[in-house]
């Protein structure tokens, strides 16, 4: 059985992971990319969070049976 | 100021060295005059590839797709065996998979060693590609013996992700591409409970996780054998961990090339600027 917590937790560590990715890959400077992997960051975990939102809203209106 | 690149004809002998070696491992060095480093890419390779499938029984064949016109087969493609083209096409006709005659795989003792080696063969195949390429740049703009080249820090991040970037001297993208590719693989075998290399249970998967390079082909054999025996809760997640970390370390061995080109390419300029 998963739990909200554990998946929130693996969203933050696989968001952190894609956004110091492509931050280091973008940029040559530390400065650069330790900005760059915040932002990145924030923003992939708040649009996937933001997706997960639409889904549970349409799950529990619309698409209930 | 230009773009730290090399000129078009390093360019276009890149993409001639790039084709070549993908085809065959090791004929990028011996058209650029490494006869020793061609001959060690072309036996590495093809000892693993053919090793590989002579100790799985040729089950490599089970996941690969047959491209062709009608009945008649053309191209094998067995990813990541294709980094090694021809001799996976070779092998493909030579051999005919121990599951197809009707054996079952689960009695092929060695099955799983034989798909990490093949496997290690394409994608030393692929890297064989970078090593020449790089070396096009060495033989065209040379410098002072020493330096490091894209080849090896390519080369450098296959044996330990970061490492390219560490032999550079960018120690904070070495620490975080290096701790991102181990931490998510090392939590994605945890989540999987050490049984997410499995080409049997999970083939697609284990296309990715293959470029994890030397730790993720040692932590396939550690853990060799393992499978789920229940649904884990976060096994999804685990699987899709381990694969995301070895798709990633392709783009930490790009960037580890692409920067070791760079300061080649910085010095060379800084020495014209100098030099009288």
């Amino acid at each position: 059985m998963t739990t909200l917590g554990v998946q929130l937790l693996l969203l933050l560590v696989f968001s952190t992971g894609l956004a110091v990715v492509v931050s280091a890959y973008r940029e040559d400077d530390p400065g650069k990319i330790l900005r760059g992997s915040l932002r990145r960051g924030a923003l992939f975990a708040l649009a996937v969070l933001a997706i997960g939102g639409v889904a549970v809203a349409l799950g529990w209106t619309l698409l209930l049976p | 100021m230009s773009a730290l690149t090399p000129g078009p004809k390093i360019r276009e002998g890149k993409a001639r060295m790039v084709t070549w070696s993908l085809l065959v491992p090791g004929a990028g060095h011996l058209l650029l005059g490494r006869r020793r480093a061609a001959l060690a890419w072309f036996a590495a390779c093809q000892v693993l590839l053919f090793g590989g499938f002579i100790l799985a029984g040729a089950t490599q064949l089970d996941y690969g797709r047959w491209l062709g016109f009608g009945g008649m087969k053309m191209l094998c493609l067995m990813a990541p065996e294709c980094g090694n083209f021809l001799a996976s096409q070779f092998a493909a006709i030579l051999f005919q998979s121990a599951e197809n005659g009707g054996h079952s795989p689960e009695l092929i003792p060695w099955r799983h060693l034989g798909h990490c080696m093949s496997g290690a063969g394409g994608v030393l195949g692929f890297f064989s590609a970078a090593h020449a390429s790089g070396l096009v740049l060495e033989k065209l703009e040379p410098l002072p013996a020493g330096r490091l080249t894209p080849g090896k820090a390519a080369l450098a991040t296959l044996l330990l992700p970061g490492l390219g970037h560490a032999l550079s001297g960018r120690r904070l993208k070495a620490f975080l591409f290096g701790g991102v590719v181990l931490g998510l693989f090392l939590l994605g075998m945890f989540l999987g409970e050490f049984a997410d290399f499995n080409r049997q249970r999970h083939p697609y998967y284990w296309i990715g996780q293959m470029f994890l390079g030397v730790p993720g082909w040692l932590g396939n054999l550690i853990a060799t054998g393992r499978s789920f025996t229940q649904v884990l809760p976060y096994q999804d997640a685990g699987l899709m961990f381990t694969t995301v970390a070895g798709l990633f370390n392709i783009v930490v061995g790009l960037d580890a090339y692409a920067r070791a080109e760079e300061d080649w390419v910085r010095a060379r300029r800084a020495g014209k600027e100098v030099a009288p």
